[in-house]
């Protein structure tokens, strides 16, 4: 009895003192979540606000578009329209939405921003907004109105119900299935409502895009379909395999826009050769041969002679490198079609060397089986002296010569391609040879891609 | 026999002292070996190109960056060089070029050249910081998968950047709450591997596994139904590639 006595005598102020010990612990615990609680709510908030309110000027810029005349002022709204609805999609990006099903707003956003974009950085003084476009503001403004209309319920809902978007975040992991709660409810009714938007011409832009898209997709789609046998030998014949090689071959599913199979040869786990072939024609998208590479043998000349040989087994013939990198014994080189001294930039494929024997480790001619085709350019109108004179004259010009490229409509261009230095930094600039227009600007740093990795 | 210690410590230090200097001068030597023997031409980087800038800067031919990266303005440097000292114009330093621009350079350059490397302007789009989260990402999202595995994630984080409905600057794809997995738990900060940043680089330079996928999940352990519906592309490892 006294031994219990005694052990209680002590036991009673150990258990007293753990337990303030694991309470003030608990407490402060608490403390740090309930911070970081509140943090995480403001950060949200803080989105969900801004968003409300880029909404809000995006409707009410829309409507000042629509009612302005002299092109200073419609440029105005239209550049405040562009700016306001990119600010919105970035809020849009900082909340917890997840997957939830909201892609039509966002789609719709982004659609409005390039819509204005390009209207507003057009000569409008030459080429003033045309009655088709200004329907367009006028359905958009009113889709606008819906999208605030919306918004702004939501708005009020999570001040009333005092809605926590950290609780949103913590309780809904799946925000797919049916949830009784106000957020989810309102940003699927805002798409819904979305996805009943009448009909926009949006004129060039998106869709033109998306329809030079499919003709490309056509020009890998359409052919001969190959059985996996016929894959099979193409890929035994191309990698030179020898007969009793196994290697793994696996059909992709049809979700892309072409059907694929994969192809994996392991030689061992750090050499490893990784390609995908199209069942169209057979055509190597690309390949990756995973391997360690030594200490460099050949230089970047000989690198480009292999690599030009090397894509002689493609069929691909009559190229330019139009830029070359080395990093850590590889070299990178990129190939266009070169064809009538003209430089084909939208044929491109990518090569990649290794130095230690000068063997291919990897190509990509995804763009250039896409782009590759005959073509029919407009023709020259400006002499390549009148096009110069049309230069920043602050330029030196050190190289030029005819190119094709993409312009920001992704129809394809003849152009002048002149590559000129201003003090310490060099420009490519591509005039137009019918309007002398800069079709595209590109500052070309000396520091390619690959050299951050020195750093680490 | 102290004596004799101390005979032997000498000759140790001696030997050691040799040896210790011997390395050093090869390793100079090593450098201007490098110099003396591979061409240079455009793309090439390295100490060799920073000593070759430095040479022409010295003979006023070049006023860039010495930053060890043979870009355009040293293309043109040399091409100038080549010309005003009747050499063939081809751009290309190979033995005779240097041996004049060794010759015109002969008692100035013999400092040598340190590469002062720079981290802005990765390319067009990124900065060094950017690919440097891309590959922390790459490392927390998929370390286990095969390499392609790892390299089609980092494509997929490129795509979002081309796509509408994502972001349009890497740290913006990343850190969209609910994105991913490794943002959440913190995996994110470990510290990537080699086989994560080559990943990045594969991916920065074009090959793209996952034909253009913006999502990838985990059969086994994914919640979602809906990210089923979308159209799949393809398989990698445990993860699914899709629309």
């Amino acid at each position: 009895m006294i031994m219990y006595k005694k052990i209680a005598s002590w036991l009673l102020p150990v258990l007293v003192i753990s337990l303030v010990v694991v309470g003030y612990w608990g407490y402060s615990e608490y403390k740090i979540s309930n911070t970081l609680y509140n943090n995480s709510e403001s950060q949200y908030q803080r989105a969900f606000y801004e968003l409300s309110y880029y909404i809000d000027s995006v409707e009410d810029e829309l409507g000042k578009s629509i009612a302005v005349s002299t092109p200073g002022q419609i440029r105005r709204s239209l550049a405040n329209v562009w700016r306001l609805s990119y600010a919105a999609q970035s809020r849009v990006g900082q909340l917890p939405l997840g997957t939830m099903e909201f892609t039509e707003t966002e789609d719709f956003i982004a659609r409005v921003a390039d819509f204005s974009y390009r209207a507003a950085i057009r000569d409008l003084d030459n080429d003033p907004v045309s009655d088709e476009e200004w329907e367009t503001l006028k359905t958009l403004y009113q889709c606008s109105l819906k999208i605030q209309g919306q918004m702004n319920t939501l708005h009020n809902e999570v001040i009333n119900k005092q809605l926590r978007w950290t609780d949103f975040e913590l309780n809904y992991v799946n925000l797919d299935e049916n949830i009784d709660n106000p957020i989810v409810k309102n940003f699927n009714s805002l798409e819904d409502e979305v996805t009943q938007f009448p009909e926009v011409s949006w004129g060039t832009g998106i869709d033109s895009i998306n329809q030079i898209k499919q003709e490309k997709i056509k020009r890998v789609s359409n052919g001969e379909i190959f059985s996996e046998k016929m894959i099979k030998d193409k890929v035994v014949k191309f990698l030179d395999l020898e007969p009793d090689k196994q290697f793994k071959i696996i059909k992709n599913p049809d979700g892309g826009e072409y059907v694929t199979y994969s192809v994996y040869v392991t030689y061992s786990d750090e050499n490893i050769i990784y390609l995908d072939i199209t069942e169209v024609e057979g055509n190597i998208l690309w390949l990756l041969h995973d391997r360690v590479v030594g200490k460099p043998a050949i230089d970047l000349q000989e690198a480009e002679s292999k690599a030009v040989e090397y894509l002689k087994k493609l069929d691909v013939e009559n190229v330019i490198a139009t830029n070359i990198d080395d990093y850590e014994n590889i070299a990178i080189i990129s190939f266009a079609s070169y064809e009538n001294n003209t430089v084909i930039y939208p044929d491109t494929i990518t090569v990649k060397i290794a130095l230690d024997n000068g063997e291919i480790i990897g190509f990509s001619s995804i763009e250039y089986l896409l782009n590759h085709n005959k073509r029919d350019l407009g023709e020259i109108k400006l002499t390549i002296d009148e096009a110069k004179k049309k230069l920043n004259p602050k330029l030196q010009v050190e190289e030029q010569r005819l190119a094709i490229i993409e312009a920001d409509d992704g129809i394809e261009v003849l152009t002048y391609e002149f590559i000129g230095t201003i003090d310490e930094n060099t420009y490519k600039i591509f005039l137009n040879v019918e309007s002398g227009l800069e079709e595209k600007v590109e500052k070309v740093d000396q520091i390619g891609i690959q050299r951050v990795f020195n750093n680490y | 026999m102290g004596k004799k210690y101390l005979l032997v410590i000498a000759i140790t230090t001696l030997v050691l002292s040799i040896i210790f200097i011997e390395s050093k001068i090869l390793n100079s030597n090593d450098f201007i070996e490098t110099f003396a023997s591979r061409n240079l031409s455009m793309g090439s980087r390295g100490n060799d190109v920073a000593e070759l800038q430095n040479r022409l800067q010295l003979v006023g031919y070049y006023s860039g960056n010495i930053d060890g990266v043979f870009g355009y303005q040293t293309l043109y440097a040399v091409r100038k060089f080549q010309n005003d000292f009747g050499i063939k114009v081809d751009g290309v330093v190979g033995t005779k070029t240097r041996e004049i621009l060794q010759n015109n350079t002969k008692n100035q350059a013999n400092k040598k050249t340190e590469v002062v490397t720079e981290q802005n302007n990765a390319n067009e789009h990124f900065s060094s910081n950017d690919l440097k989260l891309l590959a922390n990402a790459v490392y927390g999202e998929s370390r286990g998968e095969p390499y392609i595995g790892q390299v089609a994630v980092a494509s997929v984080v490129l795509n979002r950047l081309k796509s509408e409905t994502f972001p349009n600057s890497i740290s913006g794809v990343i850190f969209e709450p609910r994105a991913f997995t490794a943002v959440a738990d913190g995996q994110i900060w470990m510290e990537p591997n080699d086989t994560a940043k080559k990943a990045v680089q594969d991916a920065i330079n074009g090959w793209d596994p996952t034909g253009g996928a913006i999502y990838y999940f985990n059969p086994n352990t994914a919640t979602s139904g809906w990210i089923w519906t979308r159209p799949q592309r393809k398989q990698i490892g445990k993860h699914i590639f899709c629309d």
